[in-house]
């Protein structure tokens, strides 16, 4: 085609000037060039790899569970999980009315604390709770938390300094100075510090309704070594309604100073306790005014029905379980109660609440053979129709923690809901071992880039 | 020394002037074209292991790609002008020759690569698509888009700069 046009450009190629030798560093720059270019590239795998942690750190950390509806209608799950992943996510915001709580390890990328799970009513979805840091939760025992009949409010003990030398051994290595209620339904936390010297003992800790908490403590004698460290004399019972700023200290006799965990029981504001006998009922916006009855056999505790009128007990006999019994509760003072042994064959470790007039809801310890985790304590919710001696099955598995005088944190005003098949909740990623594998993805990372250039180098060489 | 770095002195050590060469018509400058083919060789050091046999068509590759790149990055940094600059050719006398230099100058780095590998390396279409990472059909219209504007430049050559 165009031979001149191919003989002007050799003619015009040909006119560069006469270059002298080519460098003779060529190679040698070649080398170090491919050199910078694999560490280039390591670094820019190391930034990707960091980038995509940091990124999956960030997805995991805004991934808080949202809150549920709060005004949704309340159900029953008719399971609860209680071996929930310590990185299980915490509400985003109240999360509205709770069907059960319970203390579990928590775990941050630094650090692991005890929280307290709660399980929604509505929607059955777990979350930590965004109680306060100085919130009692490692402390198992069947006061350390109570849950209002309509799952709205918690109480829960609070640790902080006392005006004295602070006594740590008492609630493994806190010092309790006060009680705190949680709203679920508005995320507000109220607190009340009495004085304290030492610090509390708690004693008790339950709700007389859904807006009426009874609580008790012990003022802690001794600071930590000394020979009064581990004893404590009754401090003062208190109720506090959710509408009151401050708790009032209830005058003490001996209902005050009987209040505790294991024989007091509450059902409507009515409440039922003893020391040793007789049985001692008042009402909780008035428990001045105490009543009295005996029964001619002892169980453990009353649970009342929600006319008053009767209350359902468990003849243990020393042992876990027992019958159910039944009994009219006088109206005089000082009277004798018979109890009327149900004719179940059935055993029940504890009654919980009632249901209606009816129905009880009774709690069943049992051993639970679990090949995972070994045998451990655990127990069933069931529903006892006292006319018709009908047993129905409310929650297949719920915890006693471990603690044979532990009732399941549940929120009794909810037990009648509808029951609806609960799954298992999400299980979050170990965030530590994302760190590590990103750590070890990292460390693998420059060591195959050094590896990469050492050996450029040996070839060189 | 190993086998592979003798492999690729022996190699610069024979085409450095031809590639030189080359890399003159592509730049227009005597220096840029001397950087273009260091940079061109020393980035082909990376791969030499897997060119080694036939390295040529790889360098080139890289020498024409590497020149359109430096224009790009060039762009930016330089302030553009209507006329390419005075550039001295070796040879004052040749009047054909400072046209042709002028004419190459006014067309962009893929245009130029193409006149080049087509006329002077005597590539086929199939090739010169190959070494500019282009479709064959991108340089035939870059072919025919070049030559128009070679016409235009140098009248005196209009009969012979026709499309193919």
């Amino acid at each position: 085609m165009s031979s001149d046009l191919r003989d002007r450009l050799e003619d015009l190629a040909a006119s560069t000037s006469a270059a002298g030798p080519p460098p003779t560093d060529l190679w040698d720059r070649g080398v170090r060039r491919r050199r910078v270019e694999r560490a280039a590239s390591g670094l820019l795998v190391l930034a990707v790899v960091l980038l995509l942690g940091l990124g999956g750190w960030g997805i995991h950390l805004s991934r808080d569970v949202q809150p549920a509806d709060r005004h949704g209608t309340p159900h029953l799950p008719d399971r609860f999980f209680y071996d929930v992943s310590a990185w299980t996510h915490p509400f985003d915001g109240p999360p509205g009315p709770l069907v059960t709580v319970f203390p579990h390890e928590r775990k941050a990328l630094l650090h692991t604390t005890s929280g307290i799970v709660g399980v929604t009513a509505s929607t059955g979805t777990y979350g930590f709770l965004e109680l306060p840091d100085d919130a009692v939760s490692s402390d198992v025992t069947s006061n350390l938390l109570a849950l209002s009949p309509d799952g709205r409010h918690l109480a829960f003990w609070v640790s902080g300094t006392p005006s004295g030398s602070p006594n740590t051994t008492m609630i493994q290595g806190e010092t309790v100075t006060g009680v705190a209620v949680y709203d679920a339904v508005d995320g507000r936390v109220r607190e009340s510090r009495p004085a304290t010297v030492h610090g509390l003992e708690p004693r008790a800790l339950l709700w007389a309704d859904d807006s009426t908490l009874l609580f008790s403590y012990g003022q802690i004698q001794g600071r930590d070594g000394t020979q009064r460290a581990s004893s404590s004399s009754f401090g003062a019972s208190a109720v506090w309604t959710t509408t009151s700023p401050r708790p009032q200290i209830l005058p003490e006799n001996n209902f005050s100073t009987s209040l505790d965990n294991l024989t007091t029981r509450a059902t409507e504001g009515e409440v039922v306790t003893r020391r040793t006998s007789p049985w001692l009922v008042a009402d909780a916006s008035d428990p001045t005014q105490v009543r009295s009855f005996r029964t001619d056999r002892a169980p453990d505790l009353l649970v009342l029905s929600p006319d008053h009128h009767r209350a359902v007990g468990v003849l243990t006999h020393n042992s876990n379980d027992g019958p159910l019994v039944l009994t009219r509760v006088p109206r005089g003072d000082d009277t004798t109660a018979t109890l009327r042994r149900l004719t179940l064959g059935d055993h029940w470790t504890r009654p919980l609440a009632w249901l209606d007039n009816h129905r009880v809801a009774v709690f069943r310890q049992v051993l639970v053979r679990d090949p995972v985790n070994g045998p451990h304590v655990g127990g069933r919710l069931e529903s006892v129709d006292l006319t018709t001696g009908g047993v129905r099955r409310l929650v297949a598995n719920v915890g006693s923690h471990g603690t044979n005088d532990s009732d399941p944190w549940i929120a009794t005003g909810l037990l009648g809901s509808p029951s609806v098949h609960a799954e298992p909740p999400p299980a979050p990623p170990d965030l530590r071992a994302w760190t590590i594998g990103l750590g070890v993805a990292a460390a693998l990372t420059l060591f195959f880039g050094l590896l990469v250039l050492r050996g450029t180098r040996v070839r060189r060489a | 020394m190993s086998a592979v770095r003798e492999d690729f002195e022996a190699f610069v050590a024979a085409r450095y002037a031809a590639l030189l060469r080359t890399a003159y018509l592509l730049t227009g400058d005597h220096h840029d074209a001397e950087d273009l083919l260091q940079q061109t060789l020393v980035k082909a050091v990376g791969a030499w292991r897997r060119i080694e046999g036939d390295p040529e068509p790889y360098v080139r590759k890289i020498l024409v790609r590497q020149n359109v790149s430096r224009w790009r990055a060039r762009r930016w940094r330089e302030l553009p002008t209507d006329a390419p600059p005075e550039t001295a050719v070796a040879d004052e006398a040749s009047d054909d020759r400072v046209a042709l230099h002028r004419a190459l100058g006014v067309l962009a780095p893929r245009q130029r690569a193409v006149i080049v590998l087509r006329y002077y390396e005597d590539l086929t279409e199939v090739q010169t698509a190959e070494a500019l990472g282009i479709t064959v059909g991108t340089v035939k219209s870059q072919t025919r888009d070049a030559l128009r504007r070679l016409r235009d430049a140098l009248p005196e050559l209009a009969d012979v700069l026709v499309s193919p």
